[in-house]
């Protein structure tokens, strides 16, 4: 009969073949596969470079979080401030009104989320649901009031004297605030500012909701909204015809909105910065499985900050926080767990992590 | 076997607070055993059987619950259709858009490689499901395998009415010997009978439904046709009868069945 | 708590629910174990398909999103290495949800939170999965609470809607696996807003007694569902 060599491999191949069994060992050893220890965060660094080369991006900022980079940028979109409760006067006309509705006194980002994975395509299930978080934690958290986006457009109006000469350099721009001719303004609406969030993710090597977290936060810190202003109807009035049932006669008035160039005249975007948390991600570990007792159970490993697809894939349950360390308090839990009993110590030791760790990279 | 106690409706993560000491325990279905840390626990929610011999050695626990999805298991006795051939095989479908199963044309009483049982794509077997293992195809056979014989499987006669019935019914049908059901079915008609587990029932009172033959025989023979009708469409209406019985017995309580049984065959 | 349950309404699935909790209304239906299309096979154990589907529209992000939350709630609470290589396919319609009924929601409230959808479909889930007989660990359960102020017992809205929501300070969506009707352990929470260490532990321990006595009552849906199912054995 013949015998069966005991086959070995290397630790790259195992943690390949069998990443269960690789991360079980390594953990036993004391060691992360990523050689980090257990309650060890990776580095992360925000930047916020100056893309001046870039126009359309208001506010930007770049991540390192260990080998992953984010680079995120936000642009602006402008839409008609049309709900009552959305213009600037909301709280003497009808605050009473709507506070008593539920109104909600923030205002979102639309985030995409793309991360770099060779190929072009649909966007991936991880994508979508990054951006929806990110969503969903800008609308709660409250970050950015109602009234921060909302802006009173200016009016550019042509100098008549020197219209003959040339219309290009004689056009300048009144703002409500400056200006003392209020019949002027009366005719142009409110507009509200609309964030889009763009992030591009590279080297992804663990889960990706903090450094998206920590970019989106650090290009909102250093986001500039410019004034608007509507030209004058002297100027511009452009009218379409509309074509409806055959018949010529309608016309549609374009309004027109320009963003003005002029830099001194931005305003950084007001945040409640006192909201503003800081994420961070734990795997728990349980080194001997099938214990049911509800007592301390010193088996419980806490990785800190996941990296590696066996620290991904075998660390049933995972645990995200945010922790507010201005109002000393938790923003965010979101808790999966698989097969193990959370107790509340462990519990306890990962809010303490994530207190550090908020406080370490604010 | 004896019955120790009167079941219990258990649900997923209850405590099945059976003392089984050293004896062999065989766990039936609904019944896990949690590789990791041993423990037995409940997996659907049923009525929870445990049975022990009388030398107290021997316990047998499993949940007896109703479920849509039939799922193959080895020993199991179903009436399956045939709906292709597959190389050496047959697949048979044991349920509406189910996983084809196969059976072996091999796997017929006194069958060869030369000597083939002739079936078509339509018709209704009843077999033994002899292979259940998750990877790999689900097998079923026509004979008894212990003793090569066709031990009462085989080909159904296309005169038997098919109807479908819940799975827990059928399994009762089957197995639960004081089932009144089709002792009460019996002091009204003839009968010919094959319980499925996948929930058909295939069913022929007299001589069946056999409407095609009889208007061959009754161009033959015009005296006797008359009377051959009318003797085929009673066993039709009985036939028919019995199986709308045995549909409306899975609705009601026990006490009703000799209301329900009057029901169904007050017009024949 | 008001939970109105109708199991196995539908009859081309396995198993289904109807479920209708506070205004949320919705159907959950399960299929499998099924083939699945060959990149959705595991080797040795389910796969999980998970499509959530609103009341109003086709899906986006946001029902994404609460099918992730589900997958990573229901992946450990099937026994899936019991169904290698095959396929259970949940499907969650909402009926009814805070957006569809009638009365004034603003605009920014609609496209919102998902907690209360959440916690609508994981109960659904549970009556459904039972009704197709797929192998469960144990039994589980959630609620769906909003705090207002403060996290104190008599502070705590359960069931909220979409108005408690957005003038809540926190709200949590927490879901206990039950077993032997005792103990439990917790198998998600989902929590947002502003609350404190302590508090949170609090609510924690609220929510287990929440989940517990909501057990019982699914319990008695069941028994009720089992019992007509047998109804000839009485």
């Amino acid at each position: 009969m013949q015998e069966v060599d005991q086959i070995s491999f290397p630790p790259e191949v195992l943690s390949r073949i069998a990443p269960d069994l690789s991360l079980e060992r390594h953990l036993k050893l004391g060691l992360r596969p990523c050689l980090r220890s257990f309650s060890e965060f990776k580095p992360i660094a925000v930047s916020s470079p100056a893309l001046e080369d870039e126009p359309n991006l208001v506010g930007s900022s770049i991540v390192s979080h260990g080998q992953t980079k984010v680079i995120c940028g936000i642009s602006i979109g402008v839409v008609e401030a049309k709900n009552q409760s959305d213009t600037l006067n909301q709280n003497e006309t009808n605050s009473q009104d709507s506070k008593s509705d539920g109104e909600y006194d923030a205002e979102p980002v639309y985030p995409v989320v793309d991360i770099a994975r060779g190929r072009t395509g649909a966007p991936t299930e991880e994508e979508m649901i990054l951006s929806q978080r990110l969503y969903e934690w800008v609308l709660q958290s409250k970050i950015i009031p109602a009234s921060a986006l909302l802006t009173n457009p200016g009016v550019a109006i042509a100098n008549q004297t020197s219209s003959s000469q040339g219309s290009s350099a004689d056009v300048t721009i009144l703002y409500p605030e400056d200006s003392d001719m209020p019949d002027l303004f009366s005719r142009v609406k409110p507009y509200k500012f609309v964030l889009y969030v763009h992030l591009k993710v590279f080297g992804r090597s663990g889960p990706l909701f903090d450094p998206c977290h920590a970019a989106l936060i650090g290009a909102l810190k250093n986001t500039r909204l410019p004034r608007i202003y509507v030209p004058d109807s002297s100027i511009y009035s452009i009218k379409i015809p509309i074509r409806s049932r055959g018949n010529f006669g309608h016309r549609v008035k374009e309004t027109r909105i320009f963003i003005d160039e002029n830099q001194d005249l931005s305003n950084p975007l007001q945040l409640n910065k006192d909201n503003i948390g800081g994420a961070s991600n734990y795997g728990l570990y349980d080194l001997s499985p099938g214990s049911t007792s509800m007592d301390v159970d010193p088996n419980v490993i806490i990785l800190a900050d996941l990296e590696g697809d066996a620290e991904e894939a075998e660390c049933m349950s995972k645990l995200n926080l945010i922790y507010n360390p201005n109002k000393k308090s938790i923003n965010n839990i979101s808790y999966s767990g698989g097969g193990m009993v959370l107790t509340k110590d462990t519990l306890k030791q990962c809010f303490k992590l994530a207190k550090k760790r908020a406080e370490n990279t604010q | 076997m004896s019955e120790e106690d009167m079941p219990g409706i258990v649900i997923p993560g209850d405590d099945i607070n059976i003392n089984l000491g050293e004896s062999k325990t065989t766990a039936g279905p609904g019944i896990y055993k949690n590789p990791r840390n041993q423990e037995i626990i409940p997996t659907t929610a049923g009525y929870l059987n445990v049975r022990q011999n009388k030398a107290n050695t021997q316990n047998l626990i499993y949940i007896d619950s109703n479920s849509k999805r039939y799922i193959p298991q080895v020993n199991d006795l179903v009436i399956g259709i045939i709906t292709g051939v597959l190389g050496e095989s047959y697949k048979v479908q044991l349920q509406d858009h189910s996983t084809n199963l196969l059976l072996s044309m091999t796997a017929f009483p006194n069958a060869t490689k030369k000597n083939r049982p002739n079936l078509r794509v339509g018709q209704a077997v009843y077999a033994r499901v002899s292979q259940a293992d998750p990877n790999i195809d689900a097998e079923v056979e026509c004979f008894d395998a212990t003793t090569g014989k066709d031990g009462g499987f085989g080909l159904l006669d296309e005169s038997g009415y098919i109807f479908d019935v819940n799975l827990n019914f059928a399994r009762d049908l089957l197995f639960n010997q004081n089932s009144p059901f089709l002792e009460k079915l019996a002091t009204r008609c003839r009968f010919e009978i094959a319980i499925g587990m996948n929930g058909k029932i295939w069913l022929k009172c007299g001589d069946g439904v056999k409407a095609r033959e009889a208007d061959s025989s009754s161009t033959q023979e015009n005296a006797n046709g008359n009377t051959d009708k009318s003797a085929l469409i009673k066993n039709l209406k009985t036939t028919l009868a019995a199986a709308k019985y045995l549909t409306r017995c899975q609705s009601i309580s026990a006490d009703q069945v000799d209301e329900e049984l009057r029901a169904a065959f007050k017009s024949i | 708590m008001s939970l109105v349950v109708k199991s196995s309404l539908l009859n081309k699935v396995d198993g289904s629910a109807e479920v209708e909790i506070g205004r949320t209304k919705l159907v959950a239906s399960v299929s499998g174990p099924i083939e699945p299309r060959s990149r959705q096979e595991l080797p040795n154990s389910a796969s999980l398909e998970i499509i959530v589907r609103p009341a109003v529209g086709v899906s986006t992000t946001r029902e994404k999103l609460i099918e992730d939350k589900l997958r990573s709630l229901l992946q450990n609470v099937i026994i899936r290495h019991k169904y290698p290589r095959q396929l259970i396919q949940i499907v969650i319609q909402f009926l009814v949800t805070e957006d569809t009924n009638n009365y004034s929601i603003t605009e920014s409230q609609k496209q919102k939170l998902t907690s209360i959808e959440l916690n609508a479909a994981i109960n659904a889930c549970y009556f459904a999965l039972v009704d197709a007989n797929i192998a469960l660990y144990y039994s589980f359960s959630s609620v769906c609470i909003c705090a207002n102020s403060s996290i104190e017992e008599d502070n705590l809205k359960v069931n909220p809607d979409m108005k408690d929501l957005a003038v809540s300070r926190s709200h949590h969506v927490i879901s206990y696996g039950i077993t032997h009707s005792s103990s439990y352990n917790v198998l998600l929470i989902e929590s947002q807003g502003d609350f404190s260490e302590d508090e949170f532990l609090k609510l924690l321990d609220a929510s287990g007694d929440l989940c517990k006595s909501l057990h019982d009552e699914q319990r008695s849906h069941i028994e009720s569902k089992i019992k007509k199912e047998f109804i000839w054995k009485q």
